[in-house]
């Protein structure tokens, strides 16, 4: 049994763990095998991304055409501060500087509805352009015009009409699963940061516990990670 | 900062320097401008090549100082990279099945010219 005496014992320990750093390093192991368990689950599309890459290769040097690499560009750069100010904000709930913890925390929150709002713009264009996944792809004269200009910028002939068109149905469901998936994530991202920042304000870490500071930052690194490679496979193509 | 007056288990905040944090920023930001560079000129197939090692070393800056797996327990980062390779591994196996059956689809394609059609 614990020898501890009840009074020396801090609310924020669970009674089953002996020691705060039982208590972190229990916390982190579950974090990191959930952040497996993501990798894996993310895997399945980038397998599905790599297959119907190696059959199609013309399909995806065609579909970057419709993608906007200053878009995904500006997106990288936010998700990446975000991460920055995550990892500051572990950082301050160590050092109990409550003040910059919140403020970083409100910076990753601002940043988070940012990359949300940039990728609902991107989502919006290809909805008016008719891109959409799977059967209901039905790019109109919007998505022709776009894919004109992007042609004859790259030194070739523009298409007469909308028939001649390359059919890149198969390319735009793996867009919008991936993309989607991982805005999924971003999502759920916001509501755990928002969590945190009322225990933040509420005052509730410390320099032996802020167990849940470094949880949501590494599932928000890991949200960060992915779309690492994201931007490079969707908005980059040759 | 140091507590010598901590008791057994309670001393477990060891924060980052606000230096490394830093850097590390810069670094990715400076790889991100330099993928998109990459990627404005034609270079062939090694295109690819270029911006997966430079996704890969930005991912690896986030895993590693980031996500302090450079000061993690041993478990954690065994757990973090045997979830990678497994991942390698199953991307390898598929994509080593679809080259296996590539000139078989290759031909279905030439004597089916409807083919897509059909399936879209």
């Amino acid at each position: 049994m614990s020898s501890s005496t009840h009074e020396d014992r801090p609310e924020w320990l669970a009674h089953f763990f002996e020691t705060p750093e039982q208590q972190f390093e229990a916390g982190k192991l579950g974090m990191w095998l959930f952040l497996v368990t993501e990798v894996l689950f993310f895997s399945g599309l980038f397998c599905a991304y790599a297959y119907y890459r190696s059959h199609h290769p013309e399909m995806f040097v065609d579909a970057h055409f419709f993608l906007s690499t200053k878009m995904g560009a500006i997106n990288t750069v936010v998700l990446i501060l975000s991460s920055f100010t995550m990892a500051t904000a572990v950082r301050n709930a160590q050092m109990e500087n409550r003040t910059w913890l919140i403020r970083n925390l409100v910076i990753t929150l601002v940043c988070a509805f940012g990359f949300l709002v940039i990728k609902a713009m991107e989502y919006t264009h290809k909805f008016h352009s008719g891109l959409f996944w799977g059967r209901s792809y039905a790019p109109n004269e919007v998505a022709l015009e776009e894919y004109n200009t992007a042609i004859v910028a790259a030194g070739r002939e523009p298409l007469a009409n909308l028939s001649q068109l390359p059919d890149l149905h198969q390319f735009f469901s793996i867009y919008y699963c991936m993309t989607g998936l991982h805005g999924i994530h971003v999502v759920l991202g916001i509501v755990a940061i928002g969590l945190l920042l009322r225990r933040a304000i509420r005052g509730d870490f410390n320099r032996h516990y802020f167990t849940a500071v470094d949880g949501v930052g590494l599932y928000w690194h890991l949200v960060d990670l992915i779309w690492i490679f994201l931007f490079p496979l969707m908005y980059l193509i040759h | 900062m140091h507590h010598s007056e901590e008791k057994p288990g309670y001393d477990l905040g060891h924060p980052a320097s606000m230096k490394m944090l830093w850097s590390i920023f810069g670094a990715l930001l400076v790889l991100t401008v330099l993928t998109v560079a990459v990627a404005q000129f034609n270079l062939g197939a090694i295109d690819f090549s270029i911006a997966m090692i430079i996704a890969t070393v930005k991912a690896t800056l986030v895993a590693v100082y980031f996500m302090h797996l450079n000061h993690d327990k041993g478990v954690n980062r065994l757990l973090f990279i045997g979830a990678i390779l497994f991942a390698g591994l199953f991307l390898a196996i598929a994509l080593g099945d679809v080259s296996e059956y590539h000139h078989e689809i290759e031909q279905h394609r030439i004597d089916n010219p409807d083919y897509m059609k059909k399936v879209g």
